[in-house]
């Protein structure tokens, strides 16, 4: 094993979180028949998490039957059983492509390390793009690639999606390439990637038209770091916002049975306080409800990053120039943003109701918007 | 009387109790507010009541107690606040500017974030003849203090200091020859 | 020569055991000397000589004259270098260099004699015994022509680290500043270079556009360490001898010139002085008797008596702030007769308050903002007036205070607020008071109180008397013919014409409307009436004491309220009170016929008649509800008599005297116990008239002595007193 492969292991394990060790035992091949016990001997792992079993002797461990989960109940260190793999590939040998393998195992544990892209497959006619056989894709995409490029392809599957990972050249002087993953949802017109550089892009693009017969290749207006959330808007729009009871199967068939009310988790109208009262509280309870009409009682999909350009006339002031467009751009950026838009609406720091592009934004599929003014026609 | 402006003596105010109402619009922590009012401990019954702007809605009219004590909650950083103040003041009969109105301003001294000026404000206040306070809603401390100012006022305006009246204690006072705000050169 | 060579020779053999002082002497001649052989191989001679003076330098250290000689031989280049270069390694002083040599050293580097790594080490030396020169004045003298020496490559470090040790602020000139950069231009960013920039931009930061990166730079570059030991050594011999006290205040490591900035520097807000014309090694220039320095760096100055000695030649600090830090200083500028002082320190005032207090929107540590506060107050009570710098401050913040920030602090610069004119002082401070008086807690209350207390006071004792004199300046410097500006005050005092004592009126009458509210919603808390009551204690004496021309009186709501109190010492203390204003009022009465006192007051005897014979009908007279004359607005006799009468209170017309009144019931009883018979049942109407004057002499000596006073102020005795 080279050095340049021992530093790419021992770097994509760092990266990988302790509990996400014994998935990494399980599914990477080769550590399938990895001997654990005499590893444990010879690199002298310390099992012992103290406190916990205090009558057991140092040295009198019973190492024989150790699998690798016990091992990490055990207590061991992740730095002594990222030890332990090394060593244990040392033996084995690894080759790119275990290395590629593992790699795109790690960013299936970890989509939100990535920024992701939507794009959509055109199809003119409603020609056969089912992909019964993902093995079978994932040969027609190797061929149709080196056609054009060189590169390394690796495919799981994970989460219903068809995972590939594509590993070109890089420019740098060590071996690490960069790779480029790809998201495939079979029945669905949409596949998701990390950034592509835009000649290798045009490459793969091609690639994947002529795999799955396709016209074209285009990049919707959506991109995000969170992977699940992407997937549920683009595959799941027409069921966020209020529809989403449905999908989660919160609503009760028979409108005549007594139900108990659903608890309303923190709902910022609780006052446990019964001195304050809140004069407004009518107000408050009809917010609350239009909210809830809107975006529903159901989590929101998260999205960090919300853009608007705007190419609207200035209103409100006198001064500003009103012939042309006025041109800005908004961002929302936080954590969710759709869910603080939820909360802007309900505690009346935004008037309701909230215009289209703000409240549906959940169904829209869609993380930029150009707004215009409306034309008179 | 006409139901949509409030007056203090609408409704008989009762012994040992003392309602306070504290409008700001959503934004400005009038909950929080609340809460540092109530952690005081007094030997009445202090209520409070938050609304967003007057007038107030029609439908609490009947289990609404006699209101002894308005203070206006104002946030720099939101310049709806201001203008949702001056549209409220309509609405308040002008004998509770005789000592039972208060602005209490938060954010304050936080210069670079201010929506609109400070002299905005205080112009407003002197324009009523009613004091202005200054909140900091990040430090607790700075909210007991505040609370505790605001219910030494309600407690006079809810008649519990025998003798004193809150127009009493603006008699003590000359209204101002200069216009307020300015630094007067000295 | 050959014979006076061997004779020398023979002549170092014989005398090698003789007296040192007589050899070194001849080791030197032996330099001086025309005929001396120059070649330095295996000349025996030369190093018994060389190797003589270095051993007598290093341990005792050489005369003047003797320094002086071998610096002329090493300079003149008589010798080949390496026997120049070692004599000039011990050039080392027995006491202190004399000045004459570093300036001789000087001009022999400029006449171009001596090669070139003779002049560099000359140069070399000058810098390393720098603090070794007993005066450097002359040397001084000769900055430029040091300053020409960075023209020189090999020069131009060492004369850089010297002029760096002799620059002072007015040696900073603008094109000083340009040769310097053009050399950097030329020979590119030198340590050296920079660092008397750095200094030069301390000096005159407006000179000087470079940017240095701060502390622990180091410019100079330490070469000979052994050299350095040595020069130390001499340093320390001659340091007990001079009796030099090197205190520093900023650290300066002298010959790497270093600067160390310490941490608590950066931490502290009021700078520590530091004065233009002082580094570190100027100080041994003042251990000499008879120095002739032009001015003292504010710095030397330590205690009260050394500020007399040289009050002419001070030089204040050029962080005008660091005044606030040391006493005697603050005295110094107190007298400075120029404005600018003031305006600095007002400026800088202005800015730290605002930074440090009114800028911090989360106020989370109040220590820093506590001891700005503390030195200000400091300042302010050393020179007693207002700074007008915290004024401004204080009225912007008395805007958004909570009440209790700062409390104290804030409290005592109001309390040393200047006099204006009433609107504006209204407006300004008393306002925003008053509408936190009526908002805060009854110690609050107090504190304010005692705050308009000392305002009061401040205004009578020192803001009136100050206005006085300049006002009478003003009409008198027209007249006077020496034209001397008297100074009283340090800043500047407003020209406009207004009428302080109206203010002061004016004054007195609002606190009186805000005590008399306060004490009705605090229900007579018994330290509130002790504040207000010393507040009227204050105000009873002005006449007298202070000389205004109007007398103000309590109003009825206090002085009734003190008087019918359940509290014996606030009827003892208004009693008090009561009989001040008969002096009040007769030296008032007395000057209105001559002086020009204020015929206002005239409306205040009437009322003030009416308190008197209030205060005596119910405490001495009996007579409490009885309608009998009213010579203003009378109190309790409105109250009509059938009411009275359906209280059914038993006697109720002496009900509230000395005797029965609720506050002195005990002390009669107690009164009662002492004097008389052990089983009588007690009544104070036991107290019969004729002992009514032993009883008020009991309450005198229990410290209530204000009703006897009282009595026997106002209230004619017809029987004799014992």
């Amino acid at each position: 094993m080279t050095a340049n492969n021992l530093k790419s292991l021992q770097k994509i394990l760092k990266s990988l979180s302790r509990d996400d060790l014994p998935y990494i035992f399980e599914t990477w091949e080769c550590l399938s028949n990895a001997d654990i016990p005499t590893l444990v001997d010879e690199l002298n792992v310390n099992l012992h998490r103290p406190r916990l079993r205090p009558n057991v002797n140092d040295g009198l461990r019973d190492i024989s039957n150790l699998t690798s989960i016990t091992l990490i109940e055990e207590g061991a260190t992740k730095k002594k059983i990222v030890e332990l793999i090394c060593e244990a590939c040392k033996i084995h040998g690894i080759h790119k492509k275990d290395l590629a393998d593992l790699d795109l195992l790690s960013t299936q544990l970890h989509p939100e390390r990535k920024r992701w892209i939507v794009y959509e497959i055109i199809t003119n006619e409603d020609s056969n793009t089912e992909i019964k056989d993902p093995e079978v894709l994932c040969e027609k995409f190797g061929a149709q690639l080196s056609l054009l490029i060189s590169h390394d392809l690796c495919m799981r599957m994970h989460n219903r999606a068809i995972w590939f990972r594509v590993g070109l050249k890089s420019r740098s002087k060590t071996g690490q390439g960069n790779a480029v993953f790809i998201v495939f949802h079979p029945h669905s017109p949409y596949f998701i990637t990390t950034p592509i550089r835009q000649k290798a892009k045009e490459v793969i693009f091609q690639a994947l038209i002529d795999m799955l017969q396709a016209d074209d290749i285009q990049e919707c207006p959506l991109s995000d770091k969170d992977l699940g959330s992407l997937q549920e808007m683009t595959l799941m729009k027409n069921a966020q916002g209020s529809f989403s009871k449905y999908r989660f199967n919160q609503v009760h068939t028979n409108p005549l049975v007594k139900t108990r009310g659903k608890k309303r988790k923190g709902s910022i109208l609780d006052d446990l306080n019964i001195h304050i009262e809140n004069e407004n509280g009518k107000d408050d309870h009809r917010r609350q409800e239009l909210t809830t009409d809107v975006f529903g009682s159901n989590p929101q999909p998260k999205l960090l990053k919300l853009e608007y350009k705007m190419r609207t006339q200035l209103r409100g002031r006198e001064l500003a120039p009103s012939e042309e467009p006025f041109r800005c751009v908004v961002k929302f950026e936080g954590t969710n943003v759709i869910e603080g838009i939820k909360k802007l609406s309900q505690t009346g720091l935004a008037s309701l109701p909230l215009p289209g592009h703000l409240a549906n934004v959940h169904s829209m599929a869609k993380n930029r918007f150009l707004l215009t003014d409306k034309k008179e026609s | 009387m006409n139901a949509k402006v409030l007056h203090p003596f609408s409704k008989v105010p009762q012994p040992q109790k003392a309602t306070i109402l504290v409008i700001g619009v959503e934004g400005t922590q009038k909950k929080q507010f609340a809460e540092s009012l109530l952690r005081i401990n007094v030997p009445y019954l202090l209520q409070i009541r938050t609304a967003s702007y007057l007038p107030l809605p029609e439908d609490k009219e009947n289990t609404r107690p006699n209101i002894d004590f308005v203070a206006f909650l104002l946030d720099m950083n939101n310049s709806r606040s201001l203008t949702s103040v001056h549209d409220s003041l309509k609405h308040l009969d002008a004998s509770y500017f005789l000592g039972r109105v208060c602005f209490i301003v938060s954010q304050a001294n936080h210069d670079t974030i201010h929506c609109t000026d400070l002299t905005d404000v205080t112009r407003l206040c002197d324009s009523v003849d009613s004091p202005m306070l200054s909140i900091n809603f990040e430090v607790e401390e700075d909210c007991t203090i505040v609370a505790r100012q605001v219910l030494q006022m309600l407690e006079i305006a809810a008649g519990m200091k025998p003798g004193v009246l809150p127009l009493l204690v603006q008699a003590t006072g000359q209204s101002y020859q200069y216009v307020s705000g300015e630094d007067v050169d000295t | 020569m050959s014979q006076s060579t061997s004779g020398k020779k023979k002549r170092t053999q014989q005398e090698a055991e003789s007296h040192q002082d007589a050899n070194l002497d001849e080791q030197i001649d032996y330099f001086t000397s025309e005929n001396s052989n120059k070649k330095n191989r295996n000349h025996v001679e030369l190093s018994l000589a060389l190797s003589k003076v270095e051993s007598v330098a290093k341990e005792q250290g050489l005369t003047s004259e003797q320094l002086i000689t071998l610096l002329d031989v090493s300079a003149s280049g008589k010798f080949p270098v390496s026997t120049s270069s070692k004599l000039i390694k011990c050039l080392l002083p027995s006491r202190y260099i004399p000045e004459e040599a570093a300036i001789k050293c000087t001009s022999w580097i400029c006449s171009g004699t001596p090669a070139r790594e003779l002049q560099v080490f000359l140069l070399k030396w000058m810098v390393l015994t720098f603090e070794l020169l007993g005066r450097s004045e002359k040397l001084h003298a000769l900055y430029g022509v040091i300053f020409n020496f960075i023209e020189n490559d090999s020069l131009c470090p060492h004369a850089c680290h010297l002029l760096y040790k002799l620059t002072r602020k007015d040696d900073v000139l603008p094109f000083r500043v340009n040769r310097l950069l053009k050399l950097q231009k030329k020979v590119g960013s030198q340590s050296y270079i920079i660092g008397l920039l750095s200094l030069y931009k301390v000096y005159q930061p407006h000179l000087v556009v470079l940017s240095v990166p701060a502390s622990k730079r180091i410019f100079f570059r330490v070469i000979e360490r052994n050299w350095m030991v040595e020069i130390r050594k001499a340093r320390e011999r001659s340091l007990p001898e001079e009796g030099r006290t090197g205190a520093t205040l900023h650290t300066v490591n002298q010959n790497t010139g270093v600067t160390q900035i310490s941490k608590k520097r950066k931490r502290d807000v009021i700078p520590s002085a530091v004065t233009a014309a002082v580094t570190g090694e100027r100080l041994t220039d003042l251990s000499l008797v008879g120095s002739q320095l032009s001015s003292i760096p504010s710095e030397q100055i330590k205690s009260f008596e050394e500020l007399l000695n040289s009050v002419d030649r001070l030089e204040l600090p050029g962080q005008i702030a660091s005044v606030l830090k040391s006493v005697v200083l603050q005295h110094a500028v107190a007298c400075y007769q120029e404005d600018q002082i003031s305006q600095r320190l007002g400026f800088w005032l202005y800015e730290t308050l605002h930074e440090e207090i009114l800028d911090q929107p989360f106020s989370s540590n109040k220590a820093r903002g506590e001891r700005c506060l503390k030195l200000v107050i400091n300042f302010t009570e050393f020179l007693q007036e207002g700074i007008p710098a915290c004024e401004n401050f204080l009225v912007r913040y008395l805007h958004t205070w909570n009440g209790s920030d700062y409390r104290p602090y804030i409290l005592r610069l109001i309390s040393r607020f200047r006099l204006y004119d009433f609107p504006k002082l209204n407006d300004l401070i008393l306002e925003p008071l008053r509408k936190l008086f009526f908002c805060s807690s009854v110690f609050c209350k107090c504190q304010m109180i005692h705050t308009f207390t000392m305002m009061l006071k401040n205004f009578v004792t020192v803001e009136i008397p100050r206005y006085q004199a300049e006002r009478g300046k003003g009409e008198g410097s027209q007249t006077s013919s020496e034209g001397d500006k008297f100074n009283i005050s340090m800043f500047t005092i407003s020209q406009e014409e207004f009428d302080f004592y109206g203010t002061v009126e004016k004054f007195i009458q609002f606190v009186d409307k805000l005590i008399t509210v306060a004490v009705m919603a605090e229900s007579d808390h018994a330290l509130l009436f002790h504040y207000l009551l010393t507040f009227y204690e204050l105000v009873s004496e002005l006449r007298c004491k202070y000389n205004t021309p109007f007398v103000c009186i309590p109003s009825a709501g206090i002085v009734y309220r003190a008087l019918l109190s359940s509290n014996c010492v606030q009827i003892s203390r208004m009693c008090n009170i009561v009989c001040s204003y008969r002096r009040e009022f007769s030296s008032w009465k007395e000057a209105s016929k001559t002086a020009d006192v204020w015929q206002g007051t005239r409306d205040l005897i009437a009322p003030f008649n009416q308190y008197i014979l209030d205060f005596s009908n119910i405490l001495w007279r009996n007579k409490a509800f009885k309608k009998d004359q009213v010579v203003h607005e009378p109190f309790l006799s409105v109250i009509p008599s059938e009411v009275i009468d359906r209280t059914k209170v038993d006697g109720p017309n002496d009900g509230l005297s000395v005797l029965r009144h609720i506050a002195l019931v005990g002390y009669a009883y107690q009164f009662l116990k002492e004097t008389q018979p052990k089983n009588k049942k007690l009544h104070p109407n036991l107290i019969q008239p004729k002992n009514r004057d032993l009883y008020l002499e009991f309450l005198q000596r229990h410290r209530l002595e204000g009703v006897l006073a009282f009595i026997n102020t106002y209230i004619k005795r017809t029987s004799t007193k014992r």
